[in-house]
């Protein structure tokens, strides 16, 4: 079977400063791939790229084995579900109507919601646990609450991959958990779901992700399970830091030392 | 709760309203019943000329000026996510003002009735052409409104420069009042040059309401949800110019109308974006209208210009509506 994604050579150069370099990406039904690096390092072009917001300059992007040029855009939104990092909110918005925005690409002119809309819709608040702010307005939810509404409207679309960008970044340790558990839940609950996810803590990185990618200066540097990315000497090169790498309880658990003074 | 359909509807109950009390005010005292019934049998009386010559174009004016100036104001503040934009702010306006000005300068408006709205209609186009041109297709929002500021910017200076040079008092009163706005002394002739291009406007933004809904949640999730950013910001913009160049064309500038109405109906749609198109359109007829009324029920003598009123009832109106609403804005 065809895998779920599959980027080919991706190049990106806006005005041509290389940004993406000859990256290749494979993302299967079922896995989550946390793609990590140090800012700067190309992580949210390159979500960008999968999600189909920017074309490559060069390279290829396939969805289930289809070139995205081939795609249509209707079709495409109902697959792929895109989080960008801080997600902004500009109107105050009830939040049952801010996950209709969600059905989108299944709604015509009037936006007339279908047996199967509200369907989508329940199915993604009950996932989310988001019942008790349904008749909130988004802009007074506290930041927790507020991904968790904008993961329910990425849900209600029912899209088959998830392509977050640093979805925990502005989350307390327990909101992080919780996020990141239903990202789980969803993997091992439907079977055609996959995940992209941009992450900062390597921590959460290692403990969520099967596969891990490092990306370094617009390059993929480094990919494979967490114990094979995350060791010591990736992390002083890539990251300029200095670190231990124990296992505990069977999850790999990074401790940060050091700031590397040479590193650039 | 409330049901947001509720405030479009009651907007629609008052429209014909408003139209037909529109219709009966003025300084000749007519019954439009009679006028109408003169019409549908073909007779010709004092009645129905002054309802074809004079009511019935400035109702309609009325009505679709304040459609298009609203529905521009809330089709901009939608895309660029900021309650702050009106129509004037693409410079659309000022070059169809300053298109207009020009006309009256050297006085080619005399010449025949359709000059003066050809040539600001061609001004609105002229200067959507040259952002079109200057900013490219797949430039930010940012660099459209930029460019907006400086044609703003020009276009005023030259319009101050022709009233500050005019050749005489009396077309510095044209000028001058022309700029002011009104929607008096039309006929139905410049109704309908206005109309094809009021209507492609109105029909561009309306058009626009799922992808503006869609941009609540920033334009990269709008573009994800599977529209194409790009294109449907120029569709907008071409809409807001056709709308706002025609009424212009036909009524001069009329202050706020664009930015007031969008303000007011947005707590009362949910701030939806998409709905809001709809609310302000009838919103904006049903404010001209009310206005235009307010300007003949007070005027003895010389008429007040109607932009005047509209800034005049619309700035305290709007400083109220700033203070109440204060804290939904942080």
């Amino acid at each position: 079977m065809a895998p779920t994604l599959h980027a080919d050579q991706v190049c990106w150069r806006p005005g041509g400063v290389p940004v993406l370099a000859d990256v290749d990406l494979q993302l299967s039904a079922g896995e989550m791939l946390g793609l990590i690096g140090p800012n700067g390092a190309g992580k949210s072009s390159l979500l960008r790229i999968l999600a189909g917001i920017t074309r490559p300059d060069q390279g290829s992007v396939h969805l289930e084995g289809r070139d995205y040029r081939q795609l249509k855009p209707d079709a495409m939104a109902a697959k792929v579900g895109y989080l960008p990092q801080n997600p902004p909110l500009h109107w105050p918005l009830l939040v049952n109507r801010l996950l209709e925005l969600g059905r989108l690409p299944y709604q015509g002119f009037f936006r007339r919601l279908s047996a199967q809309d509200t369907q989508a819709i329940a199915q993604a608040v009950a996932t989310t646990g988001i019942e008790a702010l349904l008749g909130r307005v988004v802009t007074s939810l506290s930041e927790g609450e507020k991904m968790l509404v904008l993961f329910a409207r990425l849900l209600a679309t029912e899209p088959t991959l998830v392509l977050a960008d640093e979805p925990i970044a502005a989350l307390d340790p327990h909101h992080q958990l919780l996020i990141m558990e239903k990202f789980q839940s969803l993997l091992t609950r439907q079977a055609h779901f996959a995940a992209v996810v941009v992450l900062h803590d390597l921590n959460l990185a290692a403990r969520f992700c099967q596969r891990l990618v490092l990306l370094h200066q617009g390059r993929v540097v480094a990919e494979g399970t967490p114990a094979e990315v995350l060791n010591p000497a990736n992390l002083q090169r890539y990251y300029g830091i200095q670190a231990d790498i124990q296992t505990r309880d069977g999850t790999l658990q990074v401790m940060i030392r050091n700031r590397v003074k040479t590193h650039s | 709760m409330r049901r947001p359909g509720t405030p479009v509807l009651v907007l629609l109950l008052l429209l014909p309203v408003l139209l037909l009390l529109h219709s009966h005010t003025g300084s000749a005292h007519i019954s439009v019943l009679t006028a109408l019934q003169d019409l549908f049998h073909g007779r010709s009386s004092i009645a129905s000329l002054i309802f074809v010559e004079v009511r019935l174009p400035r109702s309609l004016l009325a009505m679709s000026v304040g459609i298009s100036l609203a529905l521009s104001g809330a089709a901009l503040q939608g895309l660029l996510r900021n309650p702050l934009a009106s129509p004037g702010l693409l410079g659309v306006s000022q070059s169809a003002a300053l298109m207009a000005v020009i006309t009256l300068y050297y006085g080619f408006s005399n010449l025949a009735w359709f000059v003066l709205p050809m040539a600001a209609l061609g001004g609105a186009l002229l200067s959507v052409i040259v952002i079109f041109i200057l900013a490219g297709r797949y430039s930010s929002i940012l660099s459209v409104i930029l460019l907006g500021i400086a044609i703003n910017a020009m276009t005023g200076a030259f319009t101050s420069l022709a009233l500050t040079f005019a050749p005489n008092p009396y077309a510095l009163q044209e000028i001058y009042y022309w700029m002011l706005g009104s929607v008096a002394n039309r006929s139905l002739n410049e109704f309908y040059f206005a109309l094809p291009f009021m209507l492609l406007g109105w029909g561009l933004l309306l058009h626009s309401r799922r992808f503006l809904d869609a941009m609540t949640l920033g334009e990269d999730t709008a573009q994800s949800l599977g529209f194409d950013t790009a294109r449907q910001k120029w569709l907008i913009i071409v809409g807001v110019a056709c709308c706002t160049g025609a009424a212009v064309a036909v009524s001069g500038n009329i202050a706020f109308v664009g930015l007031v109405v969008p303000h007011l109906l947005r707590p009362l749609v949910q701030h939806e974006p998409g709905r809001l198109l709809w609310a302000s359109a009838l919103g904006g007829a049903v404010l001209l209208l009310l206005a235009d009324i307010t300007v003949q029920g007070i005027s003895s003598g010389q008429e007040l210009p109607l932009g005047v009123v509209t800034a005049a009832l619309g700035g305290p109106f709007f400083l109220f509506l700033v203070y109440r609403n204060r804290h939904i804005y942080q």
